[in-house]
This record gives C-alpha cells, sequence and structure tokens, in this order.
C-alpha cells in the first residue's frame, strides 16, 4: 500500500510553489550538499548570495540548536533536526525554517524577534557590528549574530511563530523574504 | 617561523600564510561548523607571526562567501592587526569582492569601520 497521500503532497507543493524542502536531521556534511541544491536551481537568480546565506545561517541553527536531536551513527555525531523550505511567491523569495525549541529558548528567542523586527536596517547594522565585537553569549557554538543578519537581509520584517509542542518545548519558525527585484 | 597553509575545502577557504614575505592570504567560501574551531589555528600563527617579526603584513581576503560565526573570526584577525599597528606595526588589509556583490562590499566597508588599519577595498 501506498503509504501516504503523495498527490495531495505534490499538490500541495506545486501550488506553494516550492522550491527546495528538507526535513530531517541536518548535519554539517548535509547542509553543504542541500546548499549545493538551492545554488543549482537559482544559479541564474541575482538574489542567490543572499539566499543561500540565509539558508546556511537557518541550517546551522537547526543543526546546532534544534532541542529535536538525532543520533548519525555513520558520522558518529549528534546532530539537530528540523525543516527547511524555500519557495516563491509573485515578487518574493522565502525562505523558512522550523525546528523544536526548549521552553527557555523560545522565551528568549520571542523576546529577540521582537525586539529585532521593530529595529531599522540601519539600527540592525549598528547592532551586528556592536554584538561582533562582544564575547558570544553563554551557550552559543556561533557568535550569536544568525538572526541579526538574516533580520538585515530580509526585505520586509521577518515572520516567525512560536508554538507549544509539548512541556518541554515549543515550535519555531522564522520565514526570511528576499525580494526578486532590486537590491 | 613555518609558513601556515591549508588547502581549501567546501566550507573552509584556503590559507596561505608567508612569514618571509609577511604576505597573508585567505580566499574560497567559509561556513564550517565550528568556525572558532577552524581559525583557532590560522590566530595561533597570526598572534606568533606578530610577536615574532617585525615584517609588515600584508593581509589579503578573497572571499566569495562566510557565515556569521566566521565574521566574528574574522574580526577577532583584524583586531590582532589593529593592535600590531598600534604598537608601530606597517599592517595593510585587502579586501577583494565581486564586483556585483554588494553584501561582500558592505562587509568589507563594516569591518574597515570597525578597524583602525589601512584597509583597501578591491573590486575584482
Amino acid at each position: 500500500m501506498i503509504p501516504f497521500d503523495l498527490l495531495k503532497f505534490y499538490n500541495d507543493m506545486t501550488q506553494s510553489r516550492i522550491l527546495m524542502t528538507f526535513k530531517g536531521a541536518i548535519s554539517q556534511e548535509l547542509l553543504v550538499e542541500l546548499g549545493a541544491l538551492v545554488r543549482n536551481q537559482l544559479q541564474h537568480d541575482d538574489k542567490i548570495q543572499r539566499i543561500f546565506a540565509v539558508f546556511v545561517e537557518m541550517a546551522q541553527n537547526i543543526l546546532h540548536y534544534s532541542a529535536e536531536k538525532d543520533m548519525l551513527q555513520h558520522i558518529g555525531k549528534e546532530v539537530g533536526v528540523g525543516v527547511i523550505v524555500i519557495s516563491e511567491q509573485e515578487d518574493m523569495y522565502s525562505i523558512c525554517s522550523g525546528n523544536a525549541v526548549t521552553k527557555a529558548d523560545a522565551a528568549r528567542l520571542e523576546e529577540q524577534c521582537r525586539y529585532l523586527n521593530a529595529l531599522s536596517k540601519e539600527e540592525l547594522k549598528k547592532l551586528y557590528q556592536e554584538r561582533r565585537k562582544q564575547a558570544p553569549p553563554e551557550g552559543s557554538k556561533g557568535a550569536g549574530l544568525g538572526l541579526i543578519d538574516m533580520a538585515r537581509k530580509s526585505d520586509k520584517p521577518f515572520e516567525y511563530s512560536l508554538q507549544p509542542l509539548s512541556d518541554e518545548t515549543s515550535f519555531f519558525i522564522l520565514n526570511i523574504s528576499i525580494s526578486k527585484a532590486g537590491r | 617561523m613555518t609558513n601556515l597553509s591549508i588547502a581549501e575545502t567546501k566550507t573552509t577557504p584556503s590559507v596561505n600564510f608567508d612569514a618571509q614575505t609577511g604576505v597573508l592570504n585567505i580566499t574560497g567560501e567559509s561556513y564550517p561548523d565550528s568556525a572558532m574551531q577552524f581559525y583557532q589555528q590560522v590566530l595561533d600563527w597570526l598572534k606568533q607571526f606578530v610577536a615574532e617579526s617585525q615584517q609588515k603584513i600584508v593581509m589579503n581576503f578573497k572571499l566569495s562567501y562566510f557565515n556569521t560565526s566566521t565574521s566574528k573570526c574574522i574580526l577577532d584577525m583584524l583586531s590582532v592587526l589593529e593592535a600590531a599597528h598600534a604598537n608601530g606595526r606597517e599592517v595593510e588589509v585587502n579586501w577583494h569582492y565581486r564586483k556585483d556583490d554588494e553584501d561582500m562590499q558592505e562587509s568589507g566597508e563594516e569591518f574597515a569601520q570597525d578597524i583602525n588599519v589601512p584597509f583597501n577595498l578591491i573590486a575584482y
């Protein structure tokens, strides 16, 4: 028996104009392969550099910070699980990620997202430069700069949502829009 | 002092630091799993080079893409150069960017604002 409604899945993907999607454990190796796929599909587009940059920040956030982990035996590493969808609208590309986060991270993310979304591009640039000079926040494996960078690249205020998954976790969705026209 | 030479991979740039000429090249793309881990050896070499020689330092960045955690590591390297420059060392940074890549140009401009060393932005 065919295990699920593939035609519906196909039609949904067509209707949402999905260019690339992946759900699962994201290792660094897989990220590289998916990144190559993204570049391949959008190689003739002016915005490919920016879309690729947002994709890498999202994928590395899932890899490092998703509260849902998977042990990959073949590389002997535990990596984060999540979903990334790149889709196309009339005048925009949308790069959207979703993953489980702890309740503590959810509260911090909500506050950070609300704060960043209220800032102008100039204020975001200033914050990015200030934050880069400081020591990374506790628990950060990168520089704590990813979300600010994505907010800077988004051509309209980014969208986010946090929905309860369990007593311990919430599902964090982040959507970045890159306009097709202009710079 | 021996040269530092690291071959390019899909997610890390080639690093060629020549202790004789003082020319330090970082070329490629940078989005490793852990940027801090990758750049530690680069930073260690740079600090030692600053301490052990009097040679003029010319650092060439030619990156087509880097992620945000690499950005932090680049600033750390530039900070070492800034301190050396403040102590009288001759230092020059060349930031090469593809002429149609405004994001990479802007990144260079922002580093130039943050760090007080002679800093050239060069389109190719």
